[in-house]
Formats: structure tokens, sequence, C-alpha cells
């Protein structure tokens, strides 16, 4: 189908504000928040599920690739249109649609931004806990596409923990639901296999969430560190003893630098290793729990432990965490961060490992932790328009998900595969494994067009 | 033809440390309302840097995104990470698409008589004559003024404020400091209220109080229009009247001029040298000198509360509530001292305003091209001051005064700090 007749189709079902396609609209929705570029062919913007089955159906009928797009945030190639197509864009899709305190429940519209949905719960006293450093920004329907983890995830689960039910639009236009607001459903569990498919399998056009109460109290402490071995044997001992704080959260000196820089936390500038450790839960213990850490701390040599006095103290701490990556980018213009994840006791070892490959390829790694989870995010820095330190980054990002793969762990932890790490597939799961995958990916989209050339490398003996 | 460039070096190198995190588009007043890619400063910085690069043509559609989907409120630069410096790339882009589009006549026109502050002073019936220049499609024709209601605009000054006071304003006893006073264009010929309440206040606290005559415009509006030749002229002309060594601090009245004064000039000197523009080295050491003197006038009071008289508690309370200018509190990163002052009034209940750091929606010239989106960020303000009970709302920014006073129930008054502590100062 030749383009101008595409656009006129689309227009009759999105209207004329809502289809973008010019030089200046390629390149605004060529990129997420990877390094991959790529332009789509046309650019739709939906209001409602109506006319996303309209336009699914459509692309279907003419064999057109479709990528779904939340705000672009994710770190993998995810919403990147790598054949081309459709970008399909859910931002104006951002209602609650009903929010259900009783059952807490809540429905939303997938462009709704996460830290919008938690503002709006706040006021009712209730929360939705995934936790995403990019909260402020992202979608829902971005966060169930990449299944996406944050700080608090330790203790509370990732993204498709929280997301109950959703209403999905098929590759071929058919609108279905699956989940609901009941906690099990019966018949297969479908719900489990959307999330983290990064709009390979469906559009997600309504997701039912869990929500909760507030916790009654919360305390907030930064512990720092002359050394990463002790901080991370600090966490390893926490667990030790049956404790799951709300957030393990590590970062090392060169992620305290630029943070400071960036955000004048009162982060010390020498400090080796920062953790932050927040509890949660009722007022009652609270005080005991938080002796049971700081003497776990002390135990292991931390230099200084500061508790935050109030909501303020604690906003400004996780402030700082949150906005971590993008500091880092004061330090070089780029970054590439590995987000694989090792059994929780590895971490030294495989931290020291990370290090060695830094100095391997010569270039500065950064890192910023879910130490809880043993996630790490060593953030590469770099110049992209220097191609040979490009190369070298590339490499070096390979060997860490291969130190990860060695460990005993994955090569990603909740920022997806996308684009960037799909050849690393190979060093986590056999050909068999793939294969079921693949056919799993055939049975939802035959015709391979949804988010196409995405998570799942092609077979050797390619179809 | 050499390549011209498209952005100086220093504002060229913001473009490769944007690493497309995307966490500024959630202080992107804009894009809240228009939910697309170009409304994000994102979205603009990478259309910088295809610009630049020459991937992308400077298109009239890539001219829009830069004027109807920014307001230039530095929102995103004081939320950057990285340390993006949105604000210079998209000025800087605003600038090379005047230059190839050419700007609406009636801004033209404004902007060359805030520049030649003589065509203005000099005119007599100041007031009459500029409604009747601006009148019609502008001021007059309610359609025309966008999201501004025109009969809510406040009339012009009887004259310029400049034409109202002497030189020099001398204390009556000791003399504590001395100071260059910078009114804005808005206290000129729209607020002379807030210029009289500055020379009343600093007066009373031992201040001499210089107020050159022949001030121009700062030349940030002008600037973020894309006008950078006459922004120049403006540039020019203040530095020579208050680059002063001999002086302890040159007040400003107005967070945008404020903001531009401080942190704009040496930067833009620079920027234009390096696209072949004769600037000396001495104009940028005057501007450097000049900028570490400037303090909004809310700061210099905070930090000499000890020469203000004494203040006497009186009868009811008025509630007042205070709201953020952009231009002060991401550009100048001043919070505190405005409300330091307003706490100091013993005759204000002082209450906070939700979201008062989110931008009012006015950003000049912008509430009246694209209505639609201004009006609908400075409903969310308005709703918030009206939700506060508040009596006066206080700011430090004659354009927010505007903006906000235009939308806003009219039973609440918007005053600048000063004018409430003058109030009080004067029983
Ligand atoms: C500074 C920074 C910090 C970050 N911190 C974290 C973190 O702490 N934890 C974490 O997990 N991630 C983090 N990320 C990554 C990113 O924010 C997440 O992956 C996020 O979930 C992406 O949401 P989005 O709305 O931007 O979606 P997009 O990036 O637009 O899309 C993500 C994927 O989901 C698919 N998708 C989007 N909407 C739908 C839909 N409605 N139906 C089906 N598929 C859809 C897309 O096709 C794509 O494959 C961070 C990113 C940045 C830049
Ligand atoms: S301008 Fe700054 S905050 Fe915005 S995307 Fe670029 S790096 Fe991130
Ligand atoms: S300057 Fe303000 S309006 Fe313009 S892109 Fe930045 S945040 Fe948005």
């Amino acid at each position: 189908m030749d383009k101008e007749t595409m656009i006129a189709e689309l227009v009759k079902m999105v209207g004329r504000d809502n289809v973008l396609s010019s030089a200046m609209y390629f390149k605004l929705y060529e990129y997420d928040a990877s390094l991959n570029r790529s332009q789509p062919d046309c650019i739709v913007l939906t209001e409602s599920t109506e006319q996303v089955a309209q336009v699914v159906k459509f692309a279907h009928a003419n064999r057109i690739p479709l990528i779904a797009r939340g705000t672009g945030t994710n770190l993998s190639g995810g919403s990147v249109a790598v054949q081309g197509g459709i970008s399909l864009v859910l931002t104006k899709m951002n209602k609650i649609l009903d929010l259900d305190i009783e059952n807490q429940r809540v429905v939303v519209q997938p462009g709704i931004i996460t830290l919008d949905l938690k503002n709006e719960l706040a006021k009712h006293g209730y929360l939705y806990q995934p936790d995403p450093a990019s909260e402020k920004v992202t979608t829902i329907g971005g966060n169930f596409g990449e299944n996406a983890g944050g700080p608090h995830c330790l203790k509370y689960g990732v993204t498709s923990n929280h997301v109950l039910g959703a209403e999905v639009v098929l590759d071929n236009g058919e609108v279905i639901r699956v989940g609901g607001k009941a906690l099990d459903n019966p018949g297969f569990d479908l719900l489990g296999i959307l999330g983290a498919s990064e709009g390979t399998l469906g559009i997600v056009t309504e997701a039912t969430l869990r929500i909760v109460p507030k916790a009654e109290a919360i305390k907030t402490m930064l512990c720092i560190f002359d050394s990463i071995e002790d901080g991370g044997n600090t966490v390893t001992a926490i667990i030790g003893e049956g404790m799951i704080p709300a957030t393990l959260e590590m970062m090392d000196n060169l992620t305290i630098k630029a943070v400071e820089e960036a955000y004048h936390v009162g982060f010390p500038l020498d400090a080796a290793a920062i953790l932050i450790v927040e509890l949660d839960g009722l007022k009652d213990g609270m005080d005991r729990l938080t002796e049971r850490i700081l003497a776990i701390c002390r135990q292991h040599k931390v230099r200084e432990i500061r508790v935050a006095k109030d909501q303020a103290e604690r906003d400004k701490i996780w402030a700082g965490r949150k906005g971590a990556f993008g500091a880092v980018g004061r330090l070089r213009p780029n970054y590439l961060v590995n987000d694989g994840t090792v059994p929780r006791t590895r971490l030294p070892e495989t931290l020291a490992k990370v290090v060695e490959i830094g100095k391997k390829y010569r270039l500065p790694i950064a890192n910023v932790f879910h130490a809880g989870d043993g996630n790490l995010h060593p953030l590469i820095l770099f110049d992209e328009r220097d191609k040979d330190e490009l190369a070298r980054v590339h490499a070096a990002a390979t060997e860490i998900m291969e130190v990860c793969a060695a460990m005993g762990g994955t090569i990603s932890g909740e920022h997806g595969i996308g684009l960037e790490k799909m050849h690393g597939m190979a060093m986590v799961f056999s050909e068999k494994d793939m294969a079921a995958m693949r056919q799993v990916k055939a049975a939802f989209d035959p015709l391979n067009l949804l988010n196409p050339g995405k998570v799942l490398p092609e077979s050797e003996k390619a179809a | 033809m050499a390549k011209q460039e498209l952005l100086g070096e220093n504002t060229r190198e913001n473009i490769y440390h944007c690493i497309k995190c995307g966490l500024c588009i959630a202080h992107c007043p804009v894009y809240k309302e228009v939910l697309k890619e170009e409304a994000t400063p994102r979205g603009k910085v990478q259309l910088s840097r295809h610009l630049s690069e020459g991937s992308l043509e400077l298109s009239e559609e890539v001219k829009e995104a830069f004027f109807s989907t920014c307001l230039l409120c530095g929102s995103c630069v004081a939320n950057c990470p990285s340390g993006v410096h949105g604000d210079h790339l998209f000025s800087g882009v605003r600038w090379r698409a005047a230059q190839r589009y050419g700007i609406d006549w009636k801004k033209r026109m404004m902007f060359q008589l805030l520049a030649s502050k003589w065509k203005m002073s000099k005119s007599a019936f100041f007031g009459k004559w500029a409604r009747k220049v601006f009148g019609g499609p502008w001021i007059e024709d309610k359609l025309n003024a966008g999201a501004l209601n025109v009969a809510r605009v406040p009339a012009f000054n009887e004259q310029p404020f400049s034409d109202t006071v002497p030189e020099v304003v001398r204390p009556a006893g000791k003399v504590n400091a001395r100071v260059l006073y910078f009114h804005g264009c808005a206290t000129n010929y729209l607020y002379g209220a807030i210029g009289d309440a500055v020379v009343d206040v600093l007066k009373k606290m031992g201040v001499e109080v210089i107020i050159p005559k022949e001030q121009s415009c700062c030349g940030l509006p002008i600037f973020m229009s894309g006008e950078r030749e006459t922004a120049l002229t403006c540039i020019r002309d203040n530095l020579k009247l208050f680059a002063r060594p001999d002086v302890d601090a040159v007040v400003v009245d107005c967070a945008t001029c404020g903001a531009a004064l401080k942190n704009e000039y040496a930067h833009l000197l620079r920027d234009l040298r390096q696209l072949g523009e004769a600037v000396s080295d001495a104009e940028i050491a005057a501007a450097e000198l000049m900028a570490a003197k400037i303090k909004d006038v809310t700061v210099f009071i905070d930090e000499h509360k000890e020469w203000l008289p004494q203040l006497k508690a009186g009868g009811a309370k008025l509630r007042v509530t205070y709201h953020d200018p952009c231009h002060l509190v991401k550009g100048m990163k001043i919070s505190a001292q405005p409300r330091n002052v307003l706490k100091a009034i013993p005759g204000v209940e002082y209450v906070e305003l939700p979201g008062a750091n989110d931008c009012c929606g006015g950003g000049g010239s912008f509430q009246v091209e694209h209505a639609e989106v201004s009006r609908k960020i400075t409903k969310r303000k308005t709703a918030n001051i009206e939700a506060t009970k508040a009596q006066v709302l206080a700011t430090c920014c004659p354009g927010c005064n505007l903006t906000i006073a235009n939308h806003l129930d009219p039973a609440i008054r918007v005053l600048h700090p000063v004018q409430l502590l003058r109030e009080a100062l004067n029983g």
C-alpha cells in the first residue's frame, strides 16, 4: 500500500491531528532512551480502544508492522521501529477508568503516567507499589511491556505482580480480556505471558492494577561505606537475618559524585558506596527493626548512618537515587546500562569482574544497583561520537552479560531485551527454550507484525 | 557559500549530553497539554541536534514546534540530571528560524519599541499612543489577544515610571548601601506601583537607589522570540549603564529581567562572538561584573532585613500565598527569600501554594499566540490559588502577574511582595 493511501485511511480512523508523518515527526519518534534509532513510516495517536482495534486491524490487513509506544524511556530499543511501520503512541489514553478503593483495585488506560496515578491514589491514602526510577514519566503500558522494577520491588515484586487484568488488542484487531479484579483466574495465565512481552504479543488498552493502603510508618536510612565489599556484605547479612526491607539500593563512588553534582543531596564525595535502606510497615516494631539494621551496618564497618527525619529528607535521598542514571550524563555524554541480575551473594564477586572489564576496555563504569535483588546497573560511560570507544562499549556490555550468566544469573532484571540484549538471549536460553518462546509468538502474532525484530533472535535456521 | 553554523560551540555541546532519558518531560507544562513528542524538551533537544548536524531542514513545521510548544520557562533545564541547557538550544534555533522566516510585524514593532527606549519615553501620552499602536489586532480586539482577556489587561502607566522618579534617590539618614535599580519594561509601562514600592522600601532601609533614566529592555523577550540582533542592542545599552564596580548591588524587580541579566548576557555574548559577531573581551568582562551584582529585590531585602524599620503588627491578618516565577525559581534558584519577606510582615498569614513552582502558562507572547495551551496551564495555576483561600497572591514577576491576574478571581489581589512590605511599612 502506498504511503498516501495509508495516511488517508488512518486519518479516517483517528482524525488528522492524530496522524503524524513528516521529516520532523520521523525524527521525533525514532528513538527511546537506548542508543538505537530507526524511523517509523507513520505515527498514530489513539484515544480509545476502538481506535486501537481499528488501527491494528488495518495494519494486519495490509501487513504493516506496528510498534506500541508509551513515553519511549525504555533502555533496550523496545519502542524503536526497526522495520518501519506504524508507531502507535498511547500517551493520550491516560485516564483512570475505575477507582475501586473497597476492592483495592484501579482500572487505568495504558498511557497514564505512573506517578500521576500514584499522586491520584495518594489523595485516598493508597499506593501502587512498583516504582521504576523513571516513574515520573513512564506509562503503565510501558511498565507492563517491560515488566518494570524499582527499588521497592525487593519487597513488593515487579510490575507484573501488580497487574491483575488487562484488555488486549490482538494482532488482527480483536479485543480480548485476560484476568480481572480477582486474584486468581481459571484457564491459561495469558497475563503472565503478556507481562514483559515488549509489545510483541498484543497491545494493552486497559490494565487492572492492585493498590494497597499506604504504609503507616516509613524509615529511610542512608548508610555510608568506605568499601563496596562492606556495603555488599551488609546487604547479604540483612537478608540473611530474615529481614526484607522495602529497599536495599546501592551506589558506587562514581555515581555518588555525579548525583551530588546534579542534586546536592549531601552524599559524601569520598564514600566508596552508599546503601539506601528503607523500612515500611506498622509503627509498632519499626524502631526495633531499625536498630537491628543499624547494628548489622556497624558490624560491617559502616562509616556513617543518616536516618531521614522527615518526608522532605526522604524525598531528597530518593531524588538523588532516581536521578542517578541521568546524572552520569554529566560525566560523559552517553551511557549504556546493563541490568543483569546475579544471585545476591555473588554480587561482590560480580562487581569485581565488572571493574576488570572496565579496565580492560578503558571505559569508566558507574554502578547503581538494586542490591537486594542482586540486580546490577553498571553504567558504561562514553561519547558516541568516538566510534572506537563505541565499539569497546558494545564489547564490554556483552562481556558483562556473559559474566552475569556465568554467575548463575540472567541478562536483564527489568529493562527488557528489546534490540540491545537480543544477542545475549543465547547466553541464558537454549535453542529449545527459544523455540518454545517462538511458538508462543507465532500463536499470538503469526504474521510477525507486532514490534517485529525484538526480544527473540531469529532462529539459527531462519524460517 | 560557507556553511553557517546553527549554534555556537558552547550551546551545541548540550545536544550531545542529552541521553534521551526523558526525565525532563515530567516538568514541561506544555507537554502535559499536548502529549506529543515535539512538545517535550527531549524532542526539541533532539531536533536541535538534527538541525545542527544538518540532517533536518529548518522547515516551517520545525519553526512552529520551537515557538508554539515551548514557553522557555526553563523547567526542563532545572530538572535535567545531565545538565542540558535546553533553553540555550531552543532560543538559538528560534533565532535562526526568525532569520529565515522573519517574525510577525506586530512583534517586531513591539520589540523595536522596547529596544529603543527613547521612542517610548519621549511620547507624551504614552499610554494612549501605545494602545493605538498595538490596538486593533493586538490589544483591543479580544479575539486576537489569545488567552488574555483584554478588558483585564491593566492600563498603561500615565507616564513611564522612569519619568516619575529622580535619577538618584537618597535616604534621609545614614546610607547603608548604594544600589542600581533595574526596573523592567513592565514596571516602567504597566506596573508603576511596583517601582514606587521598590524605591520607597529601599529608601526606608537606608539604601541609596540609582535609577538610570536611559535603561533599556533587558532583551529577554526579544531574545526568546529569535530577534537576537535587536536583543544585542539592548544588552550593549544596559551594560553601559549597569556594569559599574562602584555599587553594592544591581536590584531587579522582575524575575525575567533578573535571569537575563544574571545568566544570559555573558553566555549570549560569547555565543554571538563564536558565530562571527564583533564582541570585545571588555564587553564580556562587563557582563560578568554585572552578573555578579544582580540581585532580585526580595533577596537584597532578605539579606539586609536588619535595616528594615520595625514593622508593627496590624489588625486583621491578610491571607497571602506565593507563586514562584519560573525565571526566579528555575532560572536563579530563588525560592526562600521572597517567602521570608512575606512571612516577616506581621499582618500576613502565609499559606503555601500547592504546585507553587508550576509555570503560569504565560511565557510572554506565548499566551497571545498559543492561547489554547496557555489557557489550560494557567487554569491549573488559578485553581490552585483559589483553593488556598488567599486574599493576595504575591509573585516576583510582572509577567506572571499579568497572566495570573487576567484569569484569577478578581477578588484576589496580585502583588509584588515588595508592595505588601510597603503597605506594612506605611501602616
Ligand atoms: C533515567 C531512567 C531510569 C529508569 N529506571 C528504571 C527502573 O528503575 N526500573 C525499570 O524497570 N526501568 C527503568 N527504566 C526503563 C524504562 O523507564 C522502563 O522500561 C519503562 O517501563 C518504559 O515505559 P515507557 O512508557 O517509556 O514505555 P516505552 O519505552 O515507550 O515502551 C516500552 C515497551 O513496552 C511496549 N509497550 C508500551 N506500551 C504498551 C502497551 N500499551 N501495550 C503493549 N506494549 C506496550 C513498547 O512496545 C516497548 O516495547 C529507566 C529509564 C530511564 C531513562
Ligand atoms: S534534556 Fe536532560 S532530562 Fe531531558 S531527555 Fe535529555 S538528558 Fe534527559
Ligand atoms: S523551557 Fe519550559 S516549556 Fe520549553 S521545553 Fe523546557 S519545560 Fe517545556
